[in-house]
This record gives C-alpha cells, structure tokens and sequence, in this order.
C-alpha cells in the first residue's frame, strides 16, 4: 500500500516516512501542501498522512478537497499536526478526517492510528 | 504655549475690525452724495482705529505659535525617528535573527537525519551480514535490533525542529505585524514614510502554530482519541449523504 506523506517541513515528511518504515510501509510519495497533494493522488495512494498547517494549501482544505471526489472519498486520511485544541479536533473529525495524531508523535502511535484506520477506514465524521 | 482663550479674542477682535473696515468703505462711497455722513464715517474710523490694541499683538502671538508648532514638529520627528530606529528596526533584526535560528537547525536537523540514515544502513548491513553467514549469531542480531530501535527513536525525536520552527515562526509573524503596525504609525507622522508593506500577509494567514508545543502530547492524543470515539457512533446512525 502506498502512503502519500504531505507537510511542508521537509524534516517531517523524512521522520514520518522512516516511521511508516519502520512499521513496514515502504511504499511513499511526498507533498509539501495541499495543492501538491491533490495533484499526486493518485489510484495507487492507499492512505494520506497530512500535515494541517501548511502554504498554498492546508490540510483541513485537503481533506475537504479529498472527501468530495469520488476516488478519494473513502481513502484514509490521518492529520499529523500540533494543533491539538478541542475545537481544531472538532473542525478536522467534521472534514472528514479517519484519525488524528498529535505531534510529537512516536511510531507506535502512528501504528496504531494506521491498524486503526485500516481496519475500519470510514471517516470520523 | 499660547492660550486658546487669547487666540479666541484675536479673532473676535479682527472680526469686528474687519465688520467696522466694511462699514468704513461703504461710508466713504455715500460721502460724496451726501456729506452730512462724514461725522458718522469718522466715528467708524475712530472705533476701528480704536479695534486696533488688540490686533496689534496678533503678530506676536502668531510668532509664538509658530514656534510651538516647529517645536511639537520637532517632538514629533523625534519620535518618528525613535519608533523607526529604536523600534521597527529592532523588531526587524530580531524577526531575521528568529528566521536563522529556525534554518539553522533545520540544516542541522537534516544533518542529523542524514546521519542517522546512514547509521541505519550500517545496522541493515550488519543485520544482513549476520544473516548471510550460515549461522546466524544471535548476539549481534540483538544488538543490531537494538540499535535500530534506538535510531528511530532519535528520529522521533527530531520532530523537536518542526515544533519549534512553528513556535519561533509564529513569534516572528507576532513581531512582524507590531513591526507593520509601528511603520503605520511612523508613517502618520511623517507623510512621506511609506505606510509599511503592503506584501505582508493579513493577521490570520500565518501557517505556524503559535501553540505547537513538544510538551504532554500523551494528554493532547488522548483528547483526539475521545473526541474521535465519541464522533464515530455518531457517524454510524448518522443518514448518508
């Protein structure tokens, strides 16, 4: 399955793409916003990673963005971000989030929140 | 400084002087057809003669004024100054200073991480080596899991940088919009200042998170996981699209 890792801190996007290989996710493509996202995803994409805080393009825009097309509607989107208030965790369940970490995160909480996701992939909200 | 009440008095006075001068000149153009008004002409002229006492200290009080006005202009392009030198300035090198800050350990972090995948191509080929020599030597298959393990902790660690370049870099947003605002009212003072960058973003549109933090992320996940817990069921009775 591949991994599309979006955030546009390039350090980020290496941590969580040696994260996911450490839990046995090799397969990754980057993006470092939003826009970019969009332009990568593909059929091949199996799970998004993103970041919510971000130029051109947010995150909480790219899960809107993702949820109304039909090739992504269901695709698990996991927000990876340091935005952790109750309202921003409301604000990204209602755009169609699958899980949520807060950063920093570690591998095993990246684990669990992909078995999670795998195993029942339908949006939060 | 000159006092309102005095300024107040000059005008009034000049204002009936200038209501007696009228007065005055119509009376001199009905003399000639009628000289009998000349009397009544010349008291006009000693009344307005008379209005002069008070007018004669106008240019005196006018040079004073004048001179609390270059002052108070002083005052104020001292100001101009201290806000543009001593304040927006400052703001600006700090602002640049915070900016370096940030890609100094985001070089260095990239360093680090370069490192450290090098370390962990070592420990793959020490694994493999391992592996591939007949007997595998269960001692350093430990070690190098070990090692592993310890690597891609640092790894972790190192989202220590995106954390704080958000932090720094919401300070620097925080620092760049009192730096506009100091330039807009420098620029009230002295017109011909530029009244800051129109460029620079509209408060709101900053992508740093000013309350990213590297603290009690346990706590914060556990508040995701609830609110996520508690939107699922929801989602499930919820009518379809």
């Amino acid at each position: 399955m591949k991994c599309l890792v979006v955030d546009d801190s390039a350090t980020m996007r290496r941590i969580v793409i040696n994260s996911l290989k450490s839990i046995g996710i090799a397969e990754t493509s980057e993006a470092s916003n939003g826009a970019e996202a969009l332009q990568a995803f593909d059929g091949t994409v199996g799970l998004v990673i993103t970041d919510w805080n971000m130029p051109v393009m947010g995150g909480l825009e790219l899960v809107k963005q993702l949820r109304g097309r039909p090739q992504s509607a269901a695709t698990p989107i996991l927000m990876v971000t340091t935005r952790s208030v109750r309202d921003d965790i409301v604000q990204a369940i209602q755009a169609g989030i699958s899980n949520y970490i807060v950063k920093p995160f570690t591998p095993e909480v990246l684990k669990e929140k992909i078995d999670q996701v795998l195993a029942g992939a339908a949006p939060a909200a | 400084m000159i006092e309102r009440a005095r300024f107040t008095s000059y005008l009034a006075d000049l204002e009936h002087a200038l209501r007696l001068m009228q007065e005055l000149v119509s009376g001199v153009r009905t003399i000639e057809d009628d000289p009998t008004r000349l009397p009544q002409v010349l008291s006009v002229a000693e009344a307005l003669a008379g209005q002069q006492c008070g007018l004669m200290a106008l240019p005196d009080a006018l040079h004073q004024a004048y001179g609390a006005i270059t002052r108070a202009l002083g005052d104020v392009r001292v100001s101009r100054e201290a806000i543009c030198v001593h304040a927006a300035d400052r703001l600006r090198r700090t602002h640049a200073r915070l900016a370096e800050v940030t890609s100094a350990t985001e070089t260095a972090t990239n360093r680090l991480l370069d490192g450290l995948d090098a370390a962990l191509q070592m420990v793959d080929r020490l694994d493999g080596a391992t592996a591939g020599g007949g007997e595998a030597n269960p001692t350093v298959a430990e070690v190098a899991r070990g090692l592993r393990a310890q690597l891609t902790g640092l790894y972790d660690i190192l989202q220590f940088q995106d954390i704080t370049a958000q932090q720094l870099g919401a300070a620097g947003d925080l620092l760049e919009g009192v730096e506009q605002r100091l330039v807009s009212v420098a620029a009230l003072l002295e017109p011909n200042l530029p009244a800051g960058d129109e460029d620079a973003e509209p408060p709101g549109t900053s992508v740093n998170d000013g309350r990213a933090s590297t603290l009690d992320a346990a706590v914060r996940q556990r508040l995701a996981d609830s609110l996520l817990a508690a939107a699922r069921p929801a989602a499930v009775h919820a009518p379809g699209p």
